[in-house]
């Protein structure tokens, strides 16, 4: 393993590879800090432009924009109280207090090196256990491909969002989408409607940008803000940082990366999750846990060290299997297969040199992340300026050219408005959009694996019960989909009691 | 009641929209529309458990301590319909007149019919725009784009 890495690693340090990481954590620190605009949007957006690159070199732009995107956040969540992606809502509570109250550049500077470090840890962690959980992975058949898959749709649909029904339908669509196009067993076309352009079925990309594209556009457009952020927010006072107000937060720094880590690797669970967690554990620990959410460091430092701290654990499940545990690793998946590599245990032994480079970018850009915005925060912030309107009309053209630049075609411009509508049409019925954009990568994987099984076995469903593995997978997934129905009634049950207890 | 109606609604053409799915199954052979007949079967499922929650007491609940604001769908369908028309003219021309050309149209004319007259922005994003986009696809990349109407076919 070691060895891979190091044949892996002079192709990573290349200057077209160095140079597309720090324009990608560039790009990725602008997009997380434009309100609205995600990490997942970023890449999805960016995946047609590195479709002429090298692939090492693509990657290395995808994980720049990830880990920059992070971090990026936590700009306008310190400076306006406006988190810049989901992940950062958690660093208001206690960066926005600190800005009040004259701290801004120290608050964005804790936010720095929590996020670097939560990145660093989180990238070792991936390069540690990827490869043998690839070699693992070897061994699986049919049976046990089939039920990951459904395993991983089961627990994103029901994990998150609010409602679970909403979450599976949403999964729901996302396989039916995959099921337009050939058939790949018997070669009959599936809801291709005799055009031409439907039938290698829709292009990944194109549901990509139309999903987390355009939705942001058309809300952007909606609320027509004229004004970017003034210059009196955006102006940062110098301060002096010791080197003991550092060391103060190594605990801090511990856990949360623990929790981001752990929170990374379940599928579902994504950076909100694991800084609420961290930033709620951290207050619990605390001796004075009363100053939390009124500007006390403490709290941004955990809840930015574990949202980056789940950045590259996230991706353990989506390079080891190729099942992607959260909407993030579903895009860069997308990037991987534009690439003309297949995700799973293959990519191991197939492309080694780029697999074990992209684990080696993740590391790297954590660091080149902390060079940047330590030299750059004033220069990252006037993005801020930005009148939103004027970004809504600048998103669309660069959405278009690049759903266009994968096949030349119109068609796939107004697939992903169509695409785009149907996104913005599920964020305001509260449907998730990730379970569905996971289905449509999981579902021919998951159709595949079950028509195959079913041949071998001469149609006996037993088959998916057999093997130890798939057999744990299936009562999981069981426990998956039974869990919130168990929390409703243990809700109502206590309603009950306390009702009870009231009147008597 | 505004809650109710948008899941309801949504409920309803997605139930819809499943009853057109399910029809197209007896088009294909058994093998093929074996996993689709899986997909719809669920989605029927989950769609008629959504529009019946709406019904439910615990839903109208939630109706009645909700701010107008947060169950509204849509926050200023004037603007969104401007964008939307925008967006589809766009589309068009992109096919007859070229990419540039109806980007610096699309830029200008969006953003002004959205309300946003500081034409000096205007102009300075639309010049960066098609520039960064013409240095990336075009300059480093040599990507193909729609042809410009100024140009030989």
């Amino acid at each position: 393993m070691f060895d891979a890495f190091l044949t892996a690693l002079p192709h990573v340090l290349t200057w077209e590879v160095i140079l597309a990481m720090v324009v990608g954590v560039i790009g990725g620190i602008s997009i997380g800090a434009l309100p609205g605009l995600t990490a997942t949007m970023g890449i999805a957006v960016l995946i047609p432009v590195t479709f002429s690159l090298d692939p090492l070199t693509g990657l290395g732009m995808i994980a720049g924009i990830y880990q920059g995107a992070m971090y990026g956040g936590a700009i306008p969540a310190i400076l306006l109280r406006i988190p810049g992606t989901p992940a950062a809502i958690a660093a208001t509570f206690d960066g926005y207090p600190m800005a009040q109250k004259g701290e801004a550049a120290y608050a964005l500077r804790v936010a720095l090196v929590s996020s670097a470090l939560g990145g660093v840890v989180s990238a070792i962690v991936l390069m540690s256990l990827a490869p043998p959980l690839s070699e693992f992975a070897l061994s699986f058949g049919p049976a046990e491909y089939f039920m990951l898959a459904t395993f991983g749709l089961a627990s994103i649909s029901v994990l998150l969002g609010a409602n679970p029904v909403k979450g599976l339908l949403s999964a729901c669509f996302g396989l039916f989408v995959g099921v337009v196009g050939i058939d790949p067993m018997t070669g009959y076309e599936r809801y291709t409607f005799s055009n031409m352009y439907l039938i290698s079925g829709f292009d990944m990309v194109v549901l990509l940008t139309g999903l987390y594209a355009i939705p942001p556009a058309l809300i952007m457009a909606e609320e027509a803000v004229k004004k970017g952020a003034s210059g009196a927010v955006l102006e940062l006072r110098k301060t002096q940082t010791r080197l003991s107000q550092w060391l103060g937060f190594w605990r801090i720094w511990v856990r949360s990366s623990i929790i981001g880590v752990v929170i990374g690797i379940i599928p579902g669970a994504g950076g909100n999750v694991a800084s609420f967690m961290a930033w709620n554990e951290t207050k619990r620990a605390s001796k004075t846990p009363e100053i939390f959410g009124t500007g006390a460091p403490e709290g941004l430092a955990a809840a930015e060290c574990a949202n980056n701290g789940d950045s590259s654990t996230a991706l353990i499940p989506a390079v080891t299997l190729g099942i992607p545990g959260n909407a993030v690793s579903a895009v860069i998946l997308g990037g991987l297969l534009v690439h003309g590599m297949q995700p799973g245990p293959g990519l191991f032994r197939d492309n080694p040199e780029v697999i074990y480079g992209f684990m080696i970018q993740m590391l790297l850009t954590a660091v080149i992340m902390f060079v940047l915005g330590r030299f750059g925060a004033r220069l990252f912030i006037q993005v801020l300026r930005v009148p939103p309107v004027l970004l809504a009309t600048m998103l669309v053209p660069m959405t278009f050219i690049g759903a266009y630049s994968i096949q030349n075609s119109i068609f796939d411009i107004w697939m992903c408005l169509a695409f785009g509508v149907i996104g913005y049409a599920m964020e305001k019925t509260d449907i998730p959009v990730a379970p569905a954009v996971l289905a449509v990568i999981l579902g021919p994987m998951a159709e595949v694996n079950l028509r195959r099984g079913l041949v071998i076995n001469q149609n006996d469903y037993f088959f998916l019960l057999e093997r130890p593995i798939s057999c744990v997978i299936f009562f999981l997934t069981i426990f998956v989909l039974a869990y919130p129905v168990m929390k409703s009634l243990r809700s109502r049950w206590l309603e009950r009691r306390s009702a009870m207890r009231v009147s008597r | 009641m505004q809650i109710l109606n948008k899941d309801r609604i949504g409920a309803l053409i997605v139930f819809t929209f499943c009853i057109g799915a399910w029809s197209m199954l007896s088009e294909m052979p058994a093998e093929a529309a074996f996993f689709p007949r899986i997909i719809i079967g669920l989605a029927f499922l989950l769609t008629v458990i959504w529009g019946a929650s709406t019904f439910s007491a615990r839903a109208g609940k939630v109706v009645s301590g909700s701010s107008e604001e947060s169950v509204r769908f849509m926050k200023n369908p004037r603007n969104w319909g401007i964008f939307f028309i925008c967006l589809v003219v766009y589309i068009v021309l992109i096919d007859t007149i070229g990419y540039f050309t109806s980007t610096v149209l699309f830029i200008s004319m969006a953003s002004f019919a959205l309300g946003f007259r500081k034409f000096g922005a205007i102009t300075v994003t639309v010049v960066g725009f098609v520039s960064f986009i013409y240095f990336i696809f075009v300059f480093i990349f040599q990507r193909p784009l729609p042809v410009e109407f100024f140009q030989p076919q």
